[in-house]
């Protein structure tokens, strides 16, 4: 399983639905957020960097909200990538841990993965990392509710 | 205490010009605010305005989450500026939590903030963000600023030592 970016991909892959919830959801196409990859579980949504996301000219870091709007769609996108197929879904809480500042420049790339689906909850963790740092920027957790309730499944 | 009845959102005024400066991300927001003395409010009241560009779900139509927690954790960093004239370097954010209780529909949303906590480094910030009634948040947050005294004046950090 092999990241593969968006723009190498063939038409039907597991890729498309992260490209069309990008499309749909407002505030992503308004940011410019965009599906960077699948690997597996994990999706990665993209943020370019702009000056609109600039939060202290000063220090030429990124403002934390554009990270968190980033993170909470990624965690969004993780979660409709791990159910069998496309149900509505509202955060329910989201944390976020900024581990060091975001410079300013480089694209940030959020992976995200779903690692428990209940009949009522899904959870999401993520990692944001920005061009030029190996290390992430910022972690998160999240909770998500599933809109529709499911009945219970065996096990 | 603030009563959402008699906001006049109207009257809200862009956050002063050397936030903006040294915040860019203030302006893509497009968020206001009505200082801590109208109305007798005890602290400032900031406003995001309803915008088609900052909705997530179409069908309800809801605003963005992330939209929704963006506009909080600006709202706390300002009441932050605000409270200390912004004669120090900016808060740095260390961790945020949201919890989402209702969607955030498409009419201007409120925010305001206390600060919990005022150590000697780090500020405690509580957020609540609501749209037609206060008392039916749209979201709570909590935010750990790490507080940096300007340079050279550590006599700050120690004024505010609890």
């Amino acid at each position: 399983m092999s990241l593969i970016p968006s723009h190498e991909r063939p038409d039907g892959d597991p890729l498309r639905p992260i490209q069309r919830f990008c499309e749909v959801v407002t505030y992503c196409a308004t940011l410019g957020i965009y599906a960077y990859g699948v690997d597996g579980p994990k999706v990665c949504l993209a943020l370019p960097y702009c000056e609109d996301i600039l939060g202290d000219a000063d220090r030429q870091w990124i403002n934390t909200g554009a990270i968190t709007t980033l993170i909470d769609s990624a965690c969004g996108s993780a979660i409709l990538h791990a159910l069998p197929q496309y149900e509505a879904i509202a955060t329910l809480d989201l944390r976020v841990d900024y581990l060091r500042p975001a410079p300013a420049g480089g694209e940030m790339r959020c992976w995200a993965w779903c690692h428990r689906i209940t009949s009522n909850v899904a959870f999401a963790q993520s990692e944001v990392y920005v061009e030029g740092i190996d290390e992430p920027v910022a972690t998160s957790s999240a909770s998500f509710m599933r809109l529709k309730p499911q009945k219970r499944e065996a096990g | 205490m603030i009563e959402p009845g008699h906001l006049k959102a109207e009257a809200a005024l862009p956050p002063p010009e050397q936030f903006c400066r040294r915040i860019p991300h203030l302006q893509h927001l497009g968020m206001r605010y009505l200082p801590a003395c109208v109305e007798n409010h005890s602290a400032p009241v900031f406003i995001l305005g309803f915008q088609d560009r900052l909705v997530g779900n179409t069908h309800l139509p809801a605003l963005h989450g992330g939209a929704v927690a963006s506009f909080m954790e600006n709202s706390a960093l300002l009441h932050l500026l605000m409270e200390q004239n912004g004669t120090s370097r900016l808060p740095k954010l260390i961790d945020f939590n949201i919890d989402y209780l209702r969607s955030a529909g498409p009419r201007d949303s409120f925010a305001c903030c206390e600060v919990a906590k005022l150590g000697s480094r780090v500020v405690l910030v509580h957020i609540r963000c609501w749209q037609r009634h206060f008392d039916r948040p749209a979201a709570l947050a909590r935010a750990h600023y790490l507080w940096e005294p300007v340079s050279g004046n550590t006599e700050l950090a120690e004024d505010i030592r609890p």
